[in-house]
Protein backbone atom coordinates (compact mmCIF):
# COMPACT_ATOMS: atom_id res chain seq x y z
CA UNK A 1 0.00 0.00 0.00
CA UNK A 2 1.41 3.60 -0.51
CA UNK A 3 2.13 6.32 1.72
CA UNK A 4 -0.47 9.10 2.37
CA UNK A 5 2.81 11.50 0.38
CA UNK A 6 3.04 9.40 -2.47
CA UNK A 7 -1.05 9.31 -2.94
CA UNK A 8 -0.68 13.38 -2.46
CA UNK A 9 2.12 13.66 -5.07
CA UNK A 10 0.20 11.07 -7.79
CA UNK A 11 -3.02 13.23 -7.51
CA UNK A 12 -0.97 16.21 -7.68
CA UNK A 13 1.29 14.88 -10.62
CA UNK A 14 -1.46 12.75 -12.74
CA UNK A 15 -4.09 14.30 -11.43
CA UNK A 16 -5.19 16.74 -14.52
CA UNK A 17 -4.23 13.57 -17.01
CA UNK A 18 -6.36 11.25 -15.22
CA UNK A 19 -9.26 13.87 -15.33
CA UNK A 20 -8.98 14.11 -19.29
CA UNK A 21 -8.95 10.69 -20.02
CA UNK A 22 -12.23 10.42 -17.85
CA UNK A 23 -13.72 13.00 -19.50
CA UNK A 24 -12.41 11.11 -22.97
CA UNK A 25 -14.58 7.93 -22.33
CA UNK A 26 -17.51 9.11 -19.90
CA UNK A 27 -20.60 11.60 -20.45
CA UNK A 28 -21.22 12.41 -17.04
CA UNK A 29 -19.56 14.39 -14.44
CA UNK A 30 -20.67 12.52 -11.63
CA UNK A 31 -18.91 9.12 -13.36
CA UNK A 32 -15.49 11.22 -14.40
CA UNK A 33 -14.87 12.22 -10.53
CA UNK A 34 -16.46 8.38 -9.11
CA UNK A 35 -13.68 7.28 -11.91
CA UNK A 36 -11.10 9.93 -10.59
CA UNK A 37 -11.54 8.56 -7.13
CA UNK A 38 -11.26 4.99 -8.19
CA UNK A 39 -8.30 5.42 -9.83
CA UNK A 40 -6.23 6.33 -6.97
CA UNK A 41 -8.14 4.28 -4.38
CA UNK A 42 -6.82 1.58 -6.68
CA UNK A 43 -3.05 3.37 -6.58
CA UNK A 44 -3.62 3.72 -2.73
CA UNK A 45 -4.27 0.21 -1.88
CA UNK A 46 -1.56 -1.03 -5.03
CA UNK A 47 1.90 -2.81 -3.59
CA UNK A 48 3.06 -2.41 -7.01
CA UNK A 49 6.54 -0.64 -7.33
CA UNK A 50 7.03 1.97 -9.81
CA UNK A 51 10.55 2.09 -11.54
CA UNK A 52 10.12 6.10 -12.22
CA UNK A 53 7.40 8.84 -12.37
CA UNK A 54 6.95 7.78 -16.07
CA UNK A 55 6.53 3.92 -15.50
CA UNK A 56 3.89 4.89 -13.10
CA UNK A 57 1.61 7.58 -15.38
CA UNK A 58 1.59 4.36 -17.86
CA UNK A 59 0.52 2.02 -14.77
CA UNK A 60 -2.87 4.78 -14.36
CA UNK A 61 -3.79 5.28 -17.86
CA UNK A 62 -3.87 1.72 -18.19
CA UNK A 63 -5.77 1.78 -14.55
CA UNK A 64 -8.44 4.22 -15.89
CA UNK A 65 -8.71 3.40 -19.13
CA UNK A 66 -10.26 -0.14 -17.88
CA UNK A 67 -12.60 1.68 -14.81
CA UNK A 68 -14.02 4.32 -17.61
CA UNK A 69 -14.56 0.11 -19.84
CA UNK A 70 -15.54 -1.30 -16.98
CA UNK A 71 -18.15 2.23 -16.09
CA UNK A 72 -19.41 2.07 -19.45
CA UNK A 73 -20.30 -1.47 -20.09
CA UNK A 74 -22.30 -1.18 -16.67
CA UNK A 75 -26.00 -2.24 -17.03
CA UNK A 76 -26.78 1.05 -15.58
CA UNK A 77 -25.03 2.67 -19.09
CA UNK A 78 -25.70 0.28 -21.18
CA UNK A 79 -29.55 0.59 -20.76
CA UNK A 80 -29.39 4.41 -19.84
CA UNK A 81 -28.50 7.21 -21.90
CA UNK A 82 -27.23 9.83 -20.44
CA UNK A 83 -24.85 12.88 -21.52
CA UNK A 84 -23.84 16.26 -19.97
CA UNK A 85 -22.28 18.63 -22.60
CA UNK A 86 -19.23 20.47 -22.27
CA UNK A 87 -20.84 22.99 -20.60
CA UNK A 88 -21.51 20.35 -17.82
CA UNK A 89 -18.16 19.54 -17.97
CA UNK A 90 -17.27 22.88 -17.32
CA UNK A 91 -15.43 23.48 -20.31
CA UNK A 92 -15.64 27.03 -21.61
CA UNK A 93 -13.51 27.67 -24.91
CA UNK A 94 -14.58 29.20 -28.54
CA UNK A 95 -16.73 27.46 -30.37
CA UNK A 96 -14.18 26.79 -33.52
CA UNK A 97 -12.35 25.28 -30.67
CA UNK A 98 -14.31 23.07 -29.22
CA UNK A 99 -15.45 21.55 -32.32
CA UNK A 100 -11.48 18.87 -32.22
CA UNK A 101 -12.45 18.40 -29.03
CA UNK A 102 -16.31 17.41 -29.76
CA UNK A 103 -15.18 15.46 -32.62
CA UNK A 104 -12.51 13.45 -30.70
CA UNK A 105 -15.47 12.73 -28.04
CA UNK A 106 -17.40 11.30 -30.75
CA UNK A 107 -14.78 8.56 -31.81
CA UNK A 108 -14.42 4.65 -30.30
CA UNK A 109 -13.12 4.28 -27.35
CA UNK A 110 -9.65 2.65 -28.98
CA UNK A 111 -9.23 5.97 -31.47
CA UNK A 112 -9.75 8.05 -28.49
CA UNK A 113 -6.95 6.89 -26.51
CA UNK A 114 -4.34 6.54 -29.22
CA UNK A 115 -5.47 10.16 -30.33
CA UNK A 116 -5.08 11.09 -26.78
CA UNK A 117 -1.83 9.28 -25.86
CA UNK A 118 -0.40 10.39 -29.23
CA UNK A 119 -1.10 14.00 -29.75
CA UNK A 120 -1.44 14.89 -26.10
CA UNK A 121 0.73 13.14 -24.24
CA UNK A 122 3.17 12.37 -26.61
CA UNK A 123 3.85 9.27 -26.51
CA UNK A 124 5.24 6.91 -29.43
CA UNK A 125 3.82 4.39 -31.19
CA UNK A 126 5.47 1.67 -29.49
CA UNK A 127 4.58 3.66 -26.22
CA UNK A 128 1.18 3.34 -26.38
CA UNK A 129 1.44 -0.19 -27.55
CA UNK A 130 2.41 -0.96 -23.94
CA UNK A 131 0.28 0.91 -22.27
CA UNK A 132 -2.44 -0.39 -23.70
CA UNK A 133 -1.44 -3.50 -24.22
CA UNK A 134 -1.51 -3.85 -28.13
CA UNK A 135 0.80 -4.67 -31.05
CA UNK A 136 2.49 -1.97 -32.49
CA UNK A 137 0.81 -2.05 -35.89
CA UNK A 138 -2.57 -2.35 -34.31
CA UNK A 139 -2.01 0.86 -32.64
CA UNK A 140 -0.55 2.61 -35.82
CA UNK A 141 -3.90 1.33 -37.49
CA UNK A 142 -6.35 3.18 -34.91
CA UNK A 143 -4.28 5.85 -35.69
CA UNK A 144 -5.22 6.22 -39.22
CA UNK A 145 -8.92 5.08 -38.94
CA UNK A 146 -9.25 8.28 -35.87
CA UNK A 147 -7.60 10.33 -38.46
CA UNK A 148 -9.63 9.50 -41.35
CA UNK A 149 -12.75 9.73 -39.34
CA UNK A 150 -11.69 13.10 -37.50
CA UNK A 151 -10.89 14.31 -41.30
CA UNK A 152 -14.19 13.52 -42.33
CA UNK A 153 -16.01 15.16 -39.00
CA UNK A 154 -13.76 18.28 -39.47
CA UNK A 155 -13.24 18.72 -43.14
CA UNK A 156 -9.65 19.14 -42.25
CA UNK A 157 -6.57 18.02 -40.62
CA UNK A 158 -6.64 19.79 -37.95
CA UNK A 159 -4.62 17.55 -35.67
CA UNK A 160 -1.59 18.47 -37.92
CA UNK A 161 -2.08 22.12 -37.88
CA UNK B 1 3.42 18.25 -30.40
CA UNK B 2 0.50 19.94 -29.53
CA UNK B 3 -1.57 22.35 -31.83
CA UNK B 4 -4.12 24.81 -31.11
CA UNK B 5 -6.83 23.22 -30.93
CA UNK B 6 -5.61 20.72 -28.30
CA UNK B 7 -5.87 24.15 -26.16
CA UNK B 8 -9.38 23.49 -25.23
CA UNK B 9 -8.24 19.95 -23.75
CA UNK B 10 -5.76 22.02 -21.21
CA UNK B 11 -9.03 23.03 -19.81
CA UNK B 12 -9.81 19.99 -18.94
CA UNK B 13 -8.12 19.13 -15.65
CA UNK B 14 -9.00 18.20 -11.92
CA UNK B 15 -10.00 20.98 -9.67
CA UNK B 16 -8.07 21.58 -6.21
CA UNK B 17 -11.74 20.63 -4.77
CA UNK B 18 -11.95 17.35 -6.53
CA UNK B 19 -8.33 16.42 -5.67
CA UNK B 20 -9.04 17.16 -2.03
CA UNK B 21 -12.19 15.07 -2.43
CA UNK B 22 -10.38 12.60 -3.73
CA UNK B 23 -7.67 12.69 -0.78
CA UNK B 24 -10.01 12.27 1.94
CA UNK B 25 -12.05 9.87 0.08
CA UNK B 26 -9.23 7.30 -0.47
CA UNK B 27 -8.34 7.59 3.14
CA UNK B 28 -11.78 7.52 4.43
CA UNK B 29 -12.33 4.39 2.36
CA UNK B 30 -9.33 2.57 3.46
CA UNK B 31 -10.04 3.76 7.23
CA UNK B 32 -13.55 2.17 6.42
CA UNK B 33 -11.76 -1.30 4.80
CA UNK B 34 -9.71 -1.67 8.05
CA UNK B 35 -13.07 -1.33 9.90
CA UNK B 36 -14.20 -4.02 7.33
CA UNK B 37 -15.21 -6.89 10.13
CA UNK B 38 -15.84 -9.12 6.95
CA UNK B 39 -12.09 -10.27 6.93
CA UNK B 40 -11.91 -10.48 10.88
CA UNK B 41 -15.52 -12.86 11.10
CA UNK B 42 -13.77 -14.97 7.77
CA UNK B 43 -10.32 -15.44 9.58
CA UNK B 44 -12.55 -16.07 13.02
CA UNK B 45 -14.95 -18.84 10.78
CA UNK B 46 -11.65 -20.18 9.17
CA UNK B 47 -9.84 -20.55 12.40
CA UNK B 48 -13.48 -22.10 13.94
CA UNK B 49 -13.35 -24.92 11.35
CA UNK B 50 -9.83 -25.53 11.97
CA UNK B 51 -10.47 -25.88 15.36
CA UNK B 52 -13.53 -28.44 14.82
CA UNK B 53 -11.75 -30.36 12.27
CA UNK B 54 -8.46 -30.34 14.48
CA UNK B 55 -10.94 -31.72 17.50
CA UNK B 56 -13.28 -33.87 15.73
CA UNK B 57 -10.62 -36.18 13.35
CA UNK B 58 -7.03 -35.27 13.66
CA UNK B 59 -6.86 -34.64 17.76
CA UNK B 60 -3.98 -36.49 18.67
CA UNK B 61 -4.67 -39.57 20.83
CA UNK B 62 -2.72 -38.97 23.72
CA UNK B 63 -5.25 -35.87 24.32
CA UNK B 64 -8.58 -37.75 23.66
CA UNK B 65 -9.93 -38.96 26.85
CA UNK B 66 -9.89 -43.06 26.37
CA UNK B 67 -9.85 -44.22 30.40
CA UNK B 68 -11.63 -43.56 33.64
CA UNK B 69 -10.52 -44.55 37.01
CA UNK B 70 -12.97 -43.51 39.80
CA UNK B 71 -11.42 -44.11 43.39
CA UNK B 72 -14.22 -43.40 46.24
CA UNK B 73 -13.36 -43.70 49.96
CA UNK B 74 -15.27 -40.94 50.99
CA UNK B 75 -12.77 -38.95 49.04
CA UNK B 76 -14.53 -39.13 45.72
CA UNK B 77 -12.83 -38.70 42.26
CA UNK B 78 -11.60 -39.82 38.88
CA UNK B 79 -8.95 -39.74 36.95
CA UNK B 80 -9.35 -39.26 33.64
CA UNK B 81 -7.03 -41.03 31.37
CA UNK B 82 -5.49 -40.79 27.54
CA UNK B 83 -5.31 -43.26 25.17
CA UNK B 84 -1.09 -43.73 26.67
CA UNK B 85 -3.13 -44.22 30.09
CA UNK B 86 -1.32 -40.85 31.63
CA UNK B 87 -3.64 -39.28 33.61
CA UNK B 88 -4.88 -36.04 31.69
CA UNK B 89 -7.90 -34.61 34.00
CA UNK B 90 -8.76 -35.25 37.67
CA UNK B 91 -12.46 -35.10 38.24
CA UNK B 92 -13.53 -34.01 41.83
CA UNK B 93 -16.55 -34.99 43.22
CA UNK B 94 -16.77 -33.77 46.36
CA UNK B 95 -15.35 -31.10 48.52
CA UNK B 96 -13.02 -33.63 50.66
CA UNK B 97 -10.93 -34.74 47.14
CA UNK B 98 -10.37 -31.73 45.94
CA UNK B 99 -9.13 -30.87 49.67
CA UNK B 100 -6.74 -33.95 49.74
CA UNK B 101 -5.73 -34.15 46.27
CA UNK B 102 -5.33 -30.69 44.70
CA UNK B 103 -1.81 -30.25 45.77
CA UNK B 104 -0.79 -34.09 44.17
CA UNK B 105 0.79 -33.31 40.68
CA UNK B 106 -0.49 -36.23 38.51
CA UNK B 107 -2.05 -35.05 35.43
CA UNK B 108 1.06 -36.47 32.60
CA UNK B 109 1.76 -39.49 35.15
CA UNK B 110 0.64 -42.74 34.42
CA UNK B 111 -2.40 -44.26 36.03
CA UNK B 112 -0.09 -46.75 38.10
CA UNK B 113 2.55 -43.71 39.67
CA UNK B 114 -0.98 -41.37 40.17
CA UNK B 115 -2.53 -44.35 42.75
CA UNK B 116 1.24 -44.19 44.19
CA UNK B 117 0.98 -40.55 45.04
CA UNK B 118 -2.68 -40.98 46.04
CA UNK B 119 -2.73 -43.68 48.47
CA UNK B 120 1.21 -42.80 50.20
CA UNK B 121 -0.36 -39.12 50.56
CA UNK B 122 -0.94 -38.22 54.04
CA UNK B 123 -4.36 -36.92 54.11
CA UNK B 124 -5.60 -39.55 51.79
CA UNK B 125 -4.17 -42.45 54.35
CA UNK B 126 -6.41 -40.86 56.98
CA UNK B 127 -9.25 -41.77 55.40
CA UNK B 128 -8.46 -45.08 55.25
CA UNK B 129 -9.49 -46.60 58.21
CA UNK B 130 -10.24 -49.94 59.35
CA UNK B 131 -14.18 -49.26 59.11
CA UNK B 132 -13.73 -47.51 55.63
CA UNK B 133 -14.10 -49.28 51.78
CA UNK B 134 -12.27 -48.43 48.95
CA UNK B 135 -14.43 -48.78 45.79
CA UNK B 136 -12.52 -48.34 42.83
CA UNK B 137 -14.01 -48.12 39.23
CA UNK B 138 -12.70 -48.40 35.69
CA UNK B 139 -14.32 -47.71 32.13
CA UNK B 140 -12.41 -47.79 29.23
CA UNK B 141 -13.57 -47.22 25.40
CA UNK B 142 -11.49 -50.16 24.65
CA UNK B 143 -12.95 -53.36 26.11
CA UNK B 144 -9.28 -55.28 26.33
CA UNK B 145 -7.67 -51.49 28.03
CA UNK B 146 -10.80 -51.95 30.62
CA UNK B 147 -10.18 -55.51 31.94
CA UNK B 148 -6.15 -54.49 31.48
CA UNK B 149 -6.16 -51.50 34.13
CA UNK B 150 -8.90 -53.48 36.39
CA UNK B 151 -6.61 -56.37 36.57
CA UNK B 152 -3.41 -53.89 37.34
CA UNK B 153 -5.63 -51.73 39.73
CA UNK B 154 -7.01 -54.61 41.83
CA UNK B 155 -3.31 -56.40 41.82
CA UNK B 156 -1.96 -53.08 43.12
CA UNK B 157 -4.73 -52.41 45.72
CA UNK B 158 -4.55 -55.87 47.19
CA UNK B 159 -0.73 -55.39 47.09
CA UNK B 160 -0.76 -51.91 49.11
CA UNK B 161 -3.99 -51.81 50.87
CA UNK B 162 -4.81 -52.97 54.11
CA UNK B 163 -8.59 -52.10 53.83
CA UNK B 164 -11.54 -53.66 52.65
CA UNK B 165 -11.74 -52.65 49.38
CA UNK B 166 -13.16 -53.55 45.30
CA UNK B 167 -12.08 -52.62 41.59
CA UNK B 168 -14.71 -53.23 38.77
CA UNK B 169 -14.71 -52.28 35.70
CA UNK B 170 -17.96 -51.19 34.50
CA UNK B 171 -20.43 -50.68 31.35
CA UNK B 172 -21.01 -47.50 28.99
CA UNK B 173 -24.37 -46.23 30.46
CA UNK B 174 -23.72 -46.91 34.24
CA UNK B 175 -20.51 -44.16 33.25
CA UNK B 176 -23.24 -42.15 31.60
CA UNK B 177 -25.78 -41.86 34.41
CA UNK B 178 -22.54 -41.70 36.86
CA UNK B 179 -21.45 -38.45 35.05
CA UNK B 180 -25.22 -37.34 34.54
CA UNK B 181 -25.45 -37.32 38.33
CA UNK B 182 -22.08 -35.73 39.01
CA UNK B 183 -20.88 -38.81 41.09
CA UNK B 184 -18.48 -41.71 40.54
CA UNK B 185 -19.79 -44.23 38.40
CA UNK B 186 -18.27 -46.61 41.42
CA UNK B 187 -20.50 -44.57 43.71
CA UNK B 188 -23.20 -44.70 41.24
CA UNK B 189 -23.51 -48.28 40.56
CA UNK B 190 -23.85 -49.29 44.70
CA UNK B 191 -26.14 -46.54 44.83
CA UNK B 192 -28.30 -47.97 41.93
CA UNK B 193 -28.58 -50.98 44.01
CA UNK B 194 -29.35 -49.59 47.34
CA UNK B 195 -32.62 -47.59 45.51
CA UNK B 196 -33.45 -50.81 43.48
CA UNK B 197 -34.02 -52.44 46.94
CA UNK B 198 -35.53 -49.68 48.49
CA UNK B 199 -37.36 -46.99 46.27
CA UNK B 200 -37.76 -44.44 49.01
CA UNK B 201 -34.11 -44.19 48.39
CA UNK B 202 -32.78 -41.67 46.18
CA UNK B 203 -30.02 -41.01 44.20
CA UNK B 204 -29.31 -37.18 45.03
CA UNK B 205 -30.14 -37.87 49.07
CA UNK B 206 -27.21 -41.10 48.61
CA UNK B 207 -24.41 -39.32 47.16
CA UNK B 208 -22.50 -37.72 49.80
CA UNK B 209 -22.18 -40.88 51.71
CA UNK B 210 -19.09 -42.94 52.09
CA UNK B 211 -18.63 -46.02 50.46
CA UNK B 212 -18.60 -47.77 54.08
CA UNK B 213 -22.10 -46.13 54.90
CA UNK B 214 -23.46 -46.98 51.65
CA UNK B 215 -22.86 -50.74 51.92
CA UNK B 216 -24.40 -50.30 55.41
CA UNK B 217 -27.34 -49.00 54.39
CA UNK B 218 -27.19 -51.65 51.67
CA UNK B 219 -26.62 -54.27 54.27
CA UNK B 220 -29.53 -53.01 56.46
CA UNK B 221 -32.15 -53.28 53.65
CA UNK B 222 -31.28 -56.55 52.02
CA UNK B 223 -29.52 -58.20 54.86
CA UNK B 224 -26.77 -58.78 52.81
CA UNK B 225 -23.55 -58.33 51.65
CA UNK B 226 -23.11 -55.83 48.63
CA UNK B 227 -22.05 -58.12 45.95
CA UNK B 228 -21.57 -55.96 42.90
CA UNK B 229 -20.04 -59.13 40.77
CA UNK B 230 -21.39 -59.46 37.33
CA UNK B 231 -23.57 -56.99 37.21
CA UNK B 232 -21.73 -53.95 35.26
CA UNK B 233 -19.25 -55.65 33.17
CA UNK B 234 -19.39 -56.39 29.30
CA UNK B 235 -20.20 -59.51 28.48
CA UNK B 236 -17.23 -61.01 30.47
CA UNK B 237 -18.49 -62.03 33.93
CA UNK B 238 -15.27 -62.55 35.74
CA UNK B 239 -13.90 -59.33 35.75
CA UNK B 240 -14.63 -58.25 39.10
CA UNK B 241 -11.75 -57.97 41.55
CA UNK B 242 -13.25 -57.75 45.29
CA UNK B 243 -10.93 -58.00 48.44
CA UNK B 244 -11.80 -57.78 51.77
CA UNK B 245 -8.76 -56.85 53.09
CA UNK B 246 -6.64 -58.46 56.21
CA UNK B 247 -9.55 -57.44 58.96
CA UNK B 248 -12.12 -58.84 57.42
Amino acid sequence: MKSETQLQNAIELHGNMIRKLCFLHLKQKADVDDIFQDVFLKYYQSDFEFNSSEHEKAWLIRVTINACKDNLTSWFHRKVELKDDLQALHIEAPKEDNALLESILKLPKKYKNVIYLYYYEGYKTKEIANILEVKENTVSTWMRRAKDELKGMLGGDYLEE
Amino acid sequence: MKNKAWETFDKVEASEELKQQTLRYVLNENKIKRRNYKAPIGIFASFCIVFLVYFQFMQPKTIQAYSYITMDINPSFQLVLNQDDHVQEIVYYNEEAQSVLKSLDMKGKEYEEALTLILTNKEYKTYMKEDAYLQVSVYSKDEKRANNIEQNVSTYLNKNVKIPHECIHVNEKTMQNAQSHHMSSGKYMVIEKIVKADASYKVDDLKNKSMAELRTIYYTITNEELDTKGNHQNGNGNQNHKHQGKNQ
